[in-house]
């Protein structure tokens, strides 16, 4: 018995011991996360969320994607235009021909999109969604002032990145509506072959696309955005599922 | 083993041992039989027929008709493609006619695009013969007009 106390007092043994005792129980935390499907980043933003605060590495409930451009670009892949930048923390593309950028995250099929936007000037802004490939397939909702007099709401489709006449009615705006250098919240709900488009609120078109064979139906993808002949500003680009 | 337990030999009438059929090898020769066959029949086909890449892509199609405006008049320029196929284009001409060669065949998404803006017609393309469609009235709005 004293001979082994002995054993066990010996210097450095304990503290290696301990190191590698806490190192084997951090493993097996990770792998039992991971069997779970969570991260730590994942347990930490519980918990972050859990008293009540939101941040931008631990956004709410559902937020499959939060950008408030804090941190550049980084969350973006910019597929066209030159003039993509971060202005007074908001993403600004143009003035110039189209500027397209889309999401690197949050791709799905049910899915609602928010954000504030600013057209600053030109024909409007339109925001990607079930989008795929480069040369996009999908959709946009498009605040569109260059559409018509006094400008419309609309959605369309995209066909091999060739932008497609309206599939549904669209609803022209109201008159003397104040397109430029207003702040906007946007928000576009994505249910299956639904779409619902509000701004500040009001819900200003909706969409069903019951296309059947052989015309294209694109029932999941990327949200992105897109600006034609003029310029405008995103902030807090947030995407939710249910 | 005792030697009256032993396997005996049985033998034909000729004094030889019988022979044992190979199955694997009788089907393996089968198979190259069949496939050297097929082979030459498909290659008949094409040769008949034409174009054999086309021929096994199903992208034989040939389909002709006239773009025209909302007044009837011919659309010139107007890029003519497939939703299935957007490699194959074609330009509609002064008179408005188009030939799109090498579609599938089938039903098939007609998607005619002027001035930025495409709209799309339905059409059934026929293969081994030209699909006639149209006249094909575009009418969609111009992304920017006043």
């Amino acid at each position: 018995m004293t001979k082994n106390l002995k054993i066990h007092r010996q210097q450095g043994q304990s503290a290696a011991e301990v190191a590698l005792l806490l190192g084997m129980v951090f493993l097996l935390t990770l792998g039992i996360l991971r069997l779970m499907g969570l991260s730590l980043q994942d347990v930490f933003c519980r918990v972050v969320n859990g008293i009540g605060l939101e941040t931008n590495a631990c956004p709410g409930d559902g937020v499959i994607f939060w950008e408030d451009f804090s941190d550049g670009l980084d969350g973006w892949d910019i597929d066209r235009g030159s003039n993509w930048r971060i202005e007074d923390g908001e993403l600004c593309g143009g003035p110039g021909p189209e500027h397209r950028a889309y999401a690197v995250d949050g791709a799905g099929a049910n899915y609602t999109i928010s954000m504030d936007a600013t057209l600053r000037s030109g024909n409007g802004y339109g925001i990607y969604f079930h989008a795929n490939e480069s040369n996009v397939n999908g959709y946009t909702f498009q605040y569109d002032k260059g559409f018509g007099t006094p400008g419309a709401f609309i959605f369309r489709k995209w066909i091999n990145g060739q932008e497609m006449a309206p599939f549904t009615p669209w609803t022209p705006a109201p008159a003397g509506y104040q397109w430029y250098d207003v702040k906007r919240h946007v928000v576009v709900s994505v249910q299956g072959n639904s779409y619902t488009a509000s701004v500040d609120g009001q819900v200003v078109a909706t969409a069903v696309d019951n296309a059947v064979g052989p015309v294209p139906f694109f029932d999941n993808g990327r949200v992105g955005l897109r600006i034609w002949g003029g310029e405008a500003c995103f902030d807090n680009v947030q995407i939710t599922v249910p | 083993m005792s030697y009256v337990n032993s396997p005996k030999v049985q033998y034909t009438p000729d004094g030889r041992p019988p022979e044992r059929k190979n199955w694997r090898r009788l089907l393996l020769r089968g198979s190259i039989v069949i496939i050297f066959v097929a082979g030459l029949a498909l290659n008949l086909y094409a040769f008949q027929a034409g174009n054999l890449f086309n021929r096994l892509s199903g992208t034989d199609g040939v389909v002709q008709g006239v773009v025209v405006n909302a007044q009837g008049q011919p659309l010139v320029g107007a890029v003519v493609t497939l939703a299935s196929a957007p490699e194959s284009q074609a330009s509609s001409l002064p008179d408005g006619s188009f030939n799109l060669s090498n579609v599938p065949t089938g039903s098939q998404y007609l998607i005619v695009a002027s001035g930025g803006v495409g709209q799309g017609y339905v059409v059934t393309v026929q293969g081994d013969s030209v699909t006639q469609v149209g006249p094909l009235v575009y009418e969609a709005m111009p992304e920017v007009w006043p």
